[in-house]
């Protein structure tokens, strides 16, 4: 049983495809820089306190908040590449093909809490409008975007994932 | 009470029909948080984040990239090749370089299901190459990879130290005892199996050899040194300490190895970016699990019910251990901690039991939860790299369940054993 064999659901999966790869590519290369930044400001920290005995105070919070959206820029690239933490007991005792339709029943069962933190991670950023990150002077808003961010790719991927066979999903 | 428990319920059940543990709580937190009367959907995107936001986890990405960075330089076989140089000449050899490259893993990595990979990669075969029965070689990797997580660096540990809001330095000092003293408990058994059971040894290599592996492995050798040094110096925090570390690899893979190239950094980083953030999520989502936990007033019930029950420290130690045990067989030690910790940490507090000595106790018992069936996931690494089916390595790990039990207890009931040496260090 493929959706391959429905015309609408194929022609949206070849449409997708592209879509997904270039955002996959995207996150991951964001991801990159995002470790960068984090390694980069802690040694600097490291640096000012040990050499020169005059910590910042900003270095932290960006290091705290790179690190928040790589968390959350990082969980739909491992659901994409089916690798977030799970209990594979059943998966591994069941049929390929049962397993197939097992995780797309767990993937549209997981699509809500997707779609809940995408509405209340907006939600959060109307609560904290106009307040600052205090050293940095940014938006705390900026903090919560990753939320709504993270969680509409992960949706995207959802959707890629229930339309593709599992197989066809490359790693990026 | 009902709605935890329908909470716990479907996070089981989502759990076993493969949906990501994450996931599965957090779509359980959801269905509760909207079947009863409590706080609104908005506290669930803000204790999921809460839950991610703090200095401390940061450690988590260092050390698994100092990790990853040491690895592309090779330092399991470069461990491996000093301490051959020094245990392979003893009976059982190869059984006893296991353990003990185990325990430089411990100290480089922090997590026990990639020591039992890296070590078992190259010592399982070896060790059957040499006529070791395969259940025994798979068994003891299983078991010596335990340390990982006791012997410092310790992501376990730095999660239990974020929620429990206990010095996480503090934590690292405390474990070494158990972890050193699990190391020579496993030394002391493979001597005496070597014995029993007649396991080859190896013929001492020449001084010159000898040389010569020290020098190809002095500087991952180090990296424990260096770490141990970070702690007891006290001037770093575990973050800072982390960011050393992986400053400490570069230099190693780039300029003394140079066996990095700059090529390859890019997709290091982003695995170990990957690898943090499945752990994050997991540690977010438990966050809302366990404001949920405290919401429905779980620990208030709980310690009302055992103050009617019992005044005893040590059945409550006891019963602490029975949760846990249990917890570990089933659950991954991150939601195991994060959901546990606000439960047991009020009770610990009245029963005069220290946060980092139970910080310890719940670390060792989930870890003990790696080899334990159904869910035992060093074992099914071990077994898998050795090839012999799952039975004949559980039946090799008895005597070594016996071992893990006896240090389970010293840890649980000799707390001084393992505190003195934070206190002696001004930790």
């Amino acid at each position: 049983m493929t959706p391959a064999g429905n015309g609408v659901l194929a022609r949206a999966s070849v449409y997708l495809r592209p879509v997904c790869d270039w955002a996959a590519c995207l996150t991951r290369a964001s991801l990159v820089g995002l470790v960068g930044l984090i390694v980069a400001v802690v040694a600097l920290q490291v640096v000012r306190r040990y050499f020169f005995n005059a910590a910042l105070v900003w270095p932290e919070e960006a290091a705290r908040i790179c690190f928040i959206w790589m968390s959350f820029l990082g969980v739909p690239l491992l659901l994409r590449r089916h690798e977030l933490l799970s209990v594979d007991i059943l998966g591994e005792i069941l049929p390929a093909c049962a397993r197939r339709w097992l995780q797309r029943l767990m993937l549209l069962a997981a699509a809500p809490f997707f779609l809940v933190m995408t509405r209340q991670g907006i939600a959060m950023m109307g609560v904290v409008e106009g307040q600052v990150i205090p050293a940095l002077g940014l938006p705390s808003a900026l903090v919560y975007l990753a939320v709504p961010v993270g969680s509409l790719l992960a949706l995207l991927f959802t959707i890629e994932r229930l339309l593709a066979e599992p197989e066809a999903v490359s790693a990026p | 009470m009902t709605p935890i428990l329908t909470l716990a319920l479907l996070s089981i059940v989502l759990c076993l029909l493969t949906m990501p543990v994450a996931l599965a709580l957090g779509v359980s937190s959801l269905v509760v948080m909207l079947a009863w009367p409590g706080p609104p959907l908005l506290l669930a995107a803000q204790k999921i984040l809460n839950g991610m936001d703090s200095f401390s986890l940061l450690a988590i990405p260092f050390f698994l990239l100092a990790a990853q960075l040491m690895n592309a330089a090779d330092i399991t076989q470069r461990i491996i090749a000093v301490l051959n140089a020094g245990l392979g000449r003893f009976r059982g050899g190869l059984a006893h370089v296991t353990v003990g490259a185990n325990m430089f893993l411990a100290g480089i990595s922090g997590s026990s299901v990639a020591d039992a990979a890296a070590t078992g990669s190259v010592m399982i075969p070896a060790m059957k190459r040499e006529g070791y029965p395969g259940g025994f070689a798979a068994a003891l990797t299983a078991a010596a990879a335990v340390c990982g997580p006791i012997i410092p660096p310790s992501i376990p540990l730095v999660i239990y130290g974020v929620v429990a809001k206990v010095s996480i330095l503090k934590l690292f000092a405390a474990g070494y005892v158990p972890g050193v003293l699990l190391g020579l408990g496993l030394f002391a058994y493979v001597a005496w199996a070597a014995r029993r059971r007649g396991f080859p040894m190896a013929e001492a290599p020449g001084m010159a050899e000898i040389a010569r592996r020290v020098r190809h492995g002095s500087l991952a050798l180090l990296m424990p040194v260096l770490l141990v040094v970070g702690i007891v110096g006290g001037i770093f925090t575990v973050t800072e300490l982390g960011a050393v570390l992986v400053v400490y690899a570069l230099a190693v893979g780039f300029l003394a190895y140079r066996t990095l190239g700059l090529r390859q950094v890019p997709r290091l980083v982003g695995d170990v970016a990957l690898e943090s953030a499945n752990v994050m999520f997991v540690v977010g989502v438990s966050s809302l699990v366990a404001y949920l936990v405290v919401f429905h007033q779980i620990p208030t019930a709980l310690m009302q019910f055992l103050g009617e029950t019992t005044d005893s420290r040590i059945v409550v130690l006891l019963l602490f251990n029975l949760v846990l045990l249990v917890a570990g067989m089933f659950l991954d030690s991150t939601p195991a901690t994060i959901i546990l910790v606000p439960i047991f940490l009020p009770l610990a507090r009245k029963y005069g039991i220290d946060p980092t000595h139970l910080g310890l106790v719940m670390v060792f018992n989930l870890m003990v939860g790696l080899v334990t069936p159904p869910v035992a996931l060093n074992l099914y690494i071990t077994a898998r790299i050795a090839a012999v089916p799952i039975w004949r390595a559980l039946v090799e790990m008895v005597p070594l369940f016996v071992l893990l039990l006896a240090i389970l207890a010293f840890v649980t009931f000799a707390p001084e054993a393992m505190l003195w040496l934070p206190r002696v260090l001004g930790l």
